[in-house]
């Protein structure tokens, strides 16, 4: 990504892999999203990228209608998930039908291209 | 600390519209002007100004203007609407710490005709706010509404709110602007049958629920309490103005913690304005609540300590938050009703009710909170007599 910094780049280049990874702390080994330079809990600047299960639940969520997004179609369902490592993260939940996510719902992450690079989002689990 | 050591001296606005016709930096003047001119105070004694990040005029060039003095204090606030409150805030500090005499706070959008804050956000490519709005907008959740969406209905899932309890704080606000000559709606208020029935925005918002997009521009005057006394109106004392941000929160992307409602940054604000003031919720005769969306009014009440947590759906029934009631909110209409200048109209609204000179005035009035956006980092103000 054009944006990408050093912080987020192991990220978006897991989604090239097909991997949810995030950074785990080298000295605490407390788990972190959305990725930053340290720890929060115990200062440290090292960290090693661990790879998620993909298992979780719906936390919350909305469904877009307006206005237009460029490269959604809508509604758009959308949301955050509790990773079973206990982290959260912000996906599409386009993997389920709109009339079944809710809070709660367990999901699983789905390896997609959107609008031209490696994403992600949550279906069903 | 710095407790009705300044005041709002003067206040001043454009109309509000869906089209100014005019440029940004000419309803900045227009309502800079207003504001000296209701203070009594010349331009060329102005020595301070300040206004949010995202305003488009700079203090240089409104005090180029406006013709102002030698400045010897000039600021903004980050966090777009979040920032309102604390802009006085900057005032008053300038004011209490003998910085500057005369400070004017403003801010001017052509958001209606010229941009709309509607859209997906994009954060400033190379920043690392950038970064992190990046990180969410590429899933399709950009918009200031889908991402509240996202903490309401998490809001509604914890507490049981439903969409009818959501629709007291619109109908409230629709009935005090069909009241407010400034009001975008004066004359129309709005019914529960419009209001569910209004289009989907992000679910659960719909249409009734956003504020609107406006032009317009407002502006107000801050001194000392004692060259206010002096002036030509009754000085709005502002006994208390402070910031809030929560541990580790994201600006509108506050997903990660234990708790992603608005409600943090809000108490954090409303703790220090209650300490510094010397008073407690049960003073407040009214209150001035950030309503970018109307349904986070309900954890700001609460985080406002105006009830308990999960009670503000009750809190804000029968009437209890409208004119007559035991708190009147957003006596102009707020910017669900009057118009939306981020922040700025709500805080001028404040002025008016403790001058008692407010349209829908509240009778006896002594203070008053005024809080800023909720989810971000925010501010919040009690103005008094």
């Amino acid at each position: 990504m054009s944006l990408s910094s050093r912080e987020f780049a192991f990220f978006y280049e897991g989604l090239e892999r097909g991997e949810l990874l995030m950074q785990s702390c080298a000295d605490c080994s407390s788990i972190r999203n959305p990725p930053t330079t340290m720890c929060q809990k115990c200062g440290s600047f090292d960290w090693e990228p661990v790879r998620m299960s993909g298992r979780g639940t719906v936390y919350s969520y909305t469904v877009h209608h307006y206005p237009p997004l460029e490269g959604f179609s809508l509604p758009h369902p959308v949301g955050v998930v509790q990773l079973e490592e206990g982290v959260r993260v912000v996906a599409g939940l386009d993997g389920l039908e709109i009339a079944d996510v809710e809070i709660e719902k367990p999901v699983k992450v789905e390896f997609i291209q959107r609008n031209g690079q490696a994403s992600f989002r949550f279906g069903p689990a | 600390m710095i407790s009705d050591k300044a005041a709002i001296a003067g206040i001043g606005a454009t109309e509000f519209s869906k089209n100014s016709g005019r440029s940004e930096f000419r309803l900045a003047s227009e309502a800079v002007k207003a504001a000296l001119d209701d203070a009594g105070v010349s331009a060329s004694e102005v020595d301070g100004l300040c206004t949010m990040t995202v305003d488009n005029n700079s203090e240089a060039e409104i005090a180029r203007a406006i013709g102002a003095g030698e400045l010897s204090f000039f600021s903004r606030i980050a966090f777009g609407g979040g920032g309102a409150c604390a802009v006085v805030q900057q005032a008053v500090l300038a004011v209490a710490s003998g910085l500057a005499n005369v400070v004017v706070c403003y801010r001017a959008m052509n958001e209606r005709s010229q941009y709309r804050f509607g859209g997906p956000l994009i954060g400033a490519p190379l920043t690392s706010e950038g970064e992190v709005m990046a990180y969410h907008t590429l899933h399709g959740l950009s918009t200031a509404a889908a991402l509240v969406a996202v903490m309401m209905r998490r809001y509604m899932k914890s507490y049981g709110a439903t969409r009818l309890d959501f629709a007291n704080v619109t109908i409230a606000a629709r009935k005090h602007a069909a009241q407010n000559p400034a009001a975008f709606f004066y004359g129309k208020p709005l019914t529960l049958d419009e209001y569910l029935n209004s289009r989907i925005i992000a679910d659960p918002l719909h249409l009734y629920d956003c504020c609107q997009e406006s032009d317009g521009a407002v502006a107000l005057v801050i001194t000392s309490s004692a060259r206010a006394r002096d002036l030509r109106r009754k000085p709005v004392l502002v006994r208390g103005a402070a910031q809030g941000a929560g541990r580790g929160s994201i600006p509108l992307m506050n997903f990660y913690g234990e708790d992603i409602v608005p409600f943090d940054d809000t108490r954090i604000v409303s703790d220090q304005l209650y300490r510094m003031s010397g008073l407690s919720p049960g003073d407040m005769d009214a209150a001035i609540i950030y309503d970018h969306f109307g349904p986070t009014i309900l954890p700001a009440l609460e985080a406002s300590g105006f009830c308990a947590r999960g009670e503000a759906k009750d809190f804000i029934k029968g009437g209890n938050i409208e004119i007559g009631g035991g708190l009147p909110v957003n006596t102009h209409g707020g910017q669900i009703g009057e118009a939306y200048i981020h922040g700025m109209n709500g805080i001028a609204e404040a002025v008016r009710q403790v001058r008692g000179t407010a349209v829908n005035q509240v009778a006896n009035l002594s203070n008053i909170m005024v809080t800023s956006g909720g989810g971000v980092p925010t501010s919040g103000l009690i103005l008094g007599i």
